[in-house]
C-alpha cells in the first residue's frame, strides 16, 4: 500500500511538473544563511546546468521560505532567476498561522526530489558534486552592488581600499546566533553548541 | 557582520575588524563578491564564498558534509575516551545527540591554522587568477574522502593514517573505533 501511495505521489508530482512547468521548492524553517544559501544555490545551479546541457526544458522555480529570510540582499539577487514566496510563519498569529502550518505540512509530505513540489536540499550526495562545483555561478560578482551612501560602507571604505585585493576572515560567534537566529527553530544556534566556536586568538599567527 | 559589543581587540594596519558593525546584508554579499579569498572558521558564511566560487580555507570544520563546497579543510577533531573518532564515524555523527555521548571537540592549534594557511596561499598563487578555484582543490591533498574534501597537508601528516583508496580511514590513535 505504501509503495502504491509513493508511486502515485511520484507520478502526480511529475505530471504536475510537466503541466505547470513549475517547481515549488520548500526551504528550511531554520532561517539560517548557510541553509538558505545551500538550498537555493544548489537548486538553481542544477537547474542551469541541466538547461545548459539540454537535459531539461525550462521551468519556473518557486521557493517557499517558511520563516525569516536570512539575507534580503541575497534574496533580491536570486529573485532575478526564481520567485520567492515568503509565508512568514514567525510573524503569523491565530488561524492564519494554523492554516499556513497545515498547508506547509501537506506540501512537505508530498514533496519529491525533482518533482512539482520538491524538498529543499543542499545536495550532499557526492553524485551531485560534479554539477555543483563545475557549473557556472548563478550570481556573478559584477551583479552585486552596494549602497555607497550607507553608513557601514562609508566606515569600511575609510579603513580598507575595496578596489584592492583583500581577504575575509569569518568565524562562528555565539552573540550572532543569539541576536539574529530563532533558536526555537534551530537548536544548533543555541549556546549548547558554542563549543564549536573558534577563538579569535587562534587566527592571529595566520593574520600576522 | 556582528554586534557592536563584541569587537575584537587586535590591531594591525592592514587588518580591519568589521565584526562590530551590526547586521549589513548588502555589505556581507558585496564583500564576498569582491574578496580574493575567505578563511572561514566554522560559520555559515562559507556558503557565501561558494556563491561566487571564492577559494576558501575552512578551519574548525565540525561537519564534513560540505554540500559541494570545495576548499582546503582543517577540521576540528572529535574525541571519545582520549582517542579520536574515525572519520567515517565523524561523517555520520548525530550532532544533536553527541553532547550526551561524551564526545568532545578538539580545535586545531594556532600552528596547524598557520600551516594550513601557508599551503592555501601557495595553492592559490600557483594558479592563474581566472582559474575556477574550487575545482583545483579536488586535486589537492594526497587524500580525500568520498565527498571530495581536501585536508590541509600538515594536518593529514599528523592525524590521518590511510590512503585515498582506503575504505576505512582511521585517525591517529584510534584502534577501538
Amino acid at each position: 500500500m505504501r509503495f502504491v501511495t509513493l508511486l502515485f505521489n511520484f507520478s502526480l508530482n511529475l505530471l504536475l511538473l510537466k503541466l505547470s512547468k513549475t517547481r515549488i521548492v520548500i526551504l528550511s524553517r531554520k532561517s539560517r544563511l548557510s541553509q538558505f544559501n545551500a538550498y537555493v544555490k544548489s537548486e538553481l545551479r542544477e537547474h542551469f546546468y541541466n538547461l545548459d546541457h539540454n537535459l531539461q526544458r525550462d521551468i519556473k522555480i518557486v521557493f517557499i521560505n517558511p520563516n525569516e529570510i536570512p539575507n534580503q540582499a541575497l534574496k533580491e539577487l536570486y529573485s532575478k532567476h526564481a520567485k520567492f514566496i515568503c509565508i512568514n510563519l514567525h510573524k503569523s498569529r491565530g488561524f492564519r498561522k494554523l492554516a499556513l502550518r497545515v498547508i506547509l505540512r501537506i506540501l512537505e509530505a508530498i514533496a519529491v526530489q525533482g518533482g512539482f513540489v520538491s524538498p529543499g536540499s543542499s545536495r550532499t550526495d557526492p553524485k551531485n558534486w560534479y554539477i555543483l562545483t563545475r557549473c557556472r555561478p548563478v550570481i556573478k560578482p559584477d551583479e552585486v552592488s552596494v549602497r555607497v551612501t550607507s553608513k557601514e560602507y562609508q566606515v569600511l571604505s575609510e579603513h580598507i581600499n575595496l578596489d584592492e585585493k583583500f581577504c575575509l576572515l569569518a568565524y562562528r560567534k555565539s552573540e550572532y546566533y543569539q541576536q539574529y537566529v530563532d533558536v526555537s527553530q534551530n537548536r544548533q544556534a543555541a549556546s549548547d553548541f558554542s563549543y564549536r566556536n573558534p577563538n579569535f586568538a587562534a587566527f592571529v599567527p595566520l593574520i600576522e | 557582520m556582528g554586534l557592536p559589543s563584541t569587537s575584537i581587540f587586535f590591531k594591525r594596519e592592514d587588518f580591519y575588524d568589521f565584526s562590530g558593525s551590526g547586521y549589513c546584508p548588502q555589505l556581507d554579499v558585496y564583500l564576498a563578491s569582491k574578496c580574493l579569498l575567505i578563511v572561514n572558521g566554522a560559520c555559515g558564511y562559507k556558503t557565501m564564498a561558494d556563491i561566487f566560487k571564492k577559494p576558501t580555507l575552512m578551519t574548525h570544520a565540525y561537519r564534513l558534509r560540505l554540500s559541494g563546497l570545495r576548499g582546503l579543510v582543517l577540521p576540528s577533531r572529535y574525541r571519545l575516551s582520549d582517542s579520536d573518532l574515525v572519520l567515517n564515524k565523524v561523517l555520520t555523527l548525530d550532532m544533536k545527540a553527541h553532547l550526551q555521548s561524551g564526545v568532545t571537540l578538539l580545535h586545531p592549534s594556532d600552528q596547524e591554522i598557520l600551516d594550513a594557511g601557508k599551503q592555501f596561499v601557495k595553492i592559490i598563487n600557483e594558479f592563474q587568477e581566472d582559474y575556477p578555484y574550487q575545482n583545483i582543490f579536488s586535486n589537492f591533498g594526497r587524500f580525500a574522502v568520498a565527498n571530495g574534501i581536501s585536508f590541509a597537508d600538515s594536518w593529514q601528516d599528523k592525524h590521518i593514517r590511510g590512503s585515498r583508496d582506503s575504505v576505512v580511514i582511521r585517525l591517529e590513535g584510534n584502534e577501538a573505533l
